[in-house]
C-alpha cells in the first residue's frame, strides 16, 4: 500500500494530467473532417471504455491469483478495481449514447458493441451484488473470483463485435492491426487523456483500497469477538 | 445541429460521476474508520 503523501501526488497528477487532456482536446486538436466538434466526446469516451478493460482486466488477474493462493489483498484489488471499472463502463456508455445522438440520430440502439458492453456493465454490477449476498466473506471472495474471470472473457467479444457482427458503431481504430486510424493530431489527443485516465483509476484503486483495509481490519476485530 | 450541448453534457456527466464516486469513498473510508476505532476503544475499555 502507498503512502498518504505518495497517494495525494497521484490524485494531483491524475487533476493535472485530465487539465492537459481537456486542453489538447479541445484546443489543439482540430475538428473532425465527417463529424465536426462532435468528435471531441471521443477524447473522453475512448479512453474511460479502454480504462474500464484495464480494470477488469486487473480483476481477471487477480481474481486467478486469490483462487490459486488465497490471499485477502488479491481479493481486495479485485474488488476495488471491478467497482471502478464499472463506474468507467457505465460513463463510457453515458458518454458514448449522447455522442451517438448527433450522430446516428439516436440515444440508443442495440448494435452488437453496444449490447455486449451492457452485458460486460451487468455482469460486474452482479460481481459486486455478489458479494453483498453471500454471508460468509471468503466463499463470496470465490464465488465472485469465478464470475470475474468469466466476465473478463466478454472483452474480447466486445472488441471484435464489430469485426464478426454488421453494426452501427465504427470498427477498432486504436487496438487494431497495423496503423492506427486517427489522425496524428488527434492521436497526441487521445493518448494523453487515456494517459491522465490511467493514472486517474490507479488513484481511485488506491483510494479504494484503503476502504478495503479499514474492511479487512473491521473484519479482523469482530472474528475475535470486539463487539 | 449545435453540437456543444452534447460535448459539454457528457463531458459534465462524466466529471460529476468522478466527483460523486470519490465523495462515496471518502465517506465510507470514514465511516468504517470510525467504526474501526469505536471497536479498538470498546476492547480497550473491556480489558483494562
Amino acid at each position: 500500500m502507498i503512502g498518504r503523501g505518495a497517494e495525494r501526488v497521484l490524485g494531483l497528477l491524475a487533476a493535472f494530467g485530465l487539465l492537459i487532456g481537456l486542453y489538447i482536446g479541445f484546443v489543439y486538436a482540430p475538428p473532425d473532417a465527417v463529424q465536426g466538434e462532435v468528435q471531441r466526446i471521443m477524447y473522453l469516451h475512448v479512453p474511460l471504455i479502454l480504462v474500464s478493460y484495464l480494470a477488469f482486466f486487473v480483476v481477471f488477474v487477480m481474481s486467478i491469483l486469490y483462487l490459486l493462493r488465497r490471499q485477502e489483498r488479491h481479493d481486495a484489488i479485485a474488488h476495488s478495481s471491478a467497482e471502478i471499472g464499472v463506474l468507467f463502463t457505465a460513463l463510457a456508455i453515458a458518454a458514448g449514447s449522447i455522442w451517438g445522438r448527433p450522430t446516428w440520430g439516436t440515444w440508443w440502439t442495440w448494435d452488437a458493441r453496444l449490447t455486449t458492453t451492457t452485458i460486460l456493465l451487468l455482469i460486474f454490477i452482479g460481481y459486486l451484488m455478489l458479494r453483498t449476498l453471500v454471508d460468509d466473506p471468503s466463499r463470496g471472495a470465490t464465488f465472485s473470483a469465478v464470475l470475474g474471470i468469466f466476465g473478463f472473457l466478454d472483452i474480447p467479444i466486445i472488441h471484435m463485435s464489430v469485426v464478426w457482427w454488421r453494426t452501427l458503431h465504427q470498427p477498432p481504430s486504436v487496438l487494431r492491426p497495423g496503423p492506427s486510424t486517427v489522425a496524428p493530431d488527434m492521436q497526441v489527443a487521445l493518448y494523453t487523456n487515456l494517459a491522465a485516465f490511467v493514472v486517474l483509476y490507479g488513484y481511485f484503486l488506491v483510494k479504494r483500497l484503503r476502504l478495503e483495509e479499514a474492511r479487512c481490519e473491521l473484519n479482523r476485530l469482530r472474528m475475535e469477538g470486539v463487539e | 445541429m449545435n453540437p456543444w450541448p452534447y460535448i459539454l453534457g457528457a463531458y459534465l456527466l462524466a466529471a460529476a460521476g468522478m466527483v460523486c464516486y470519490l465523495v462515496s469513498l471518502r465517506r465510507r473510508t470514514k465511516a468504517m474508520a470510525a467504526q474501526v476505532a469505536a471497536l479498538q476503544r470498546h476492547s480497550k475499555e473491556a480489558a483494562s
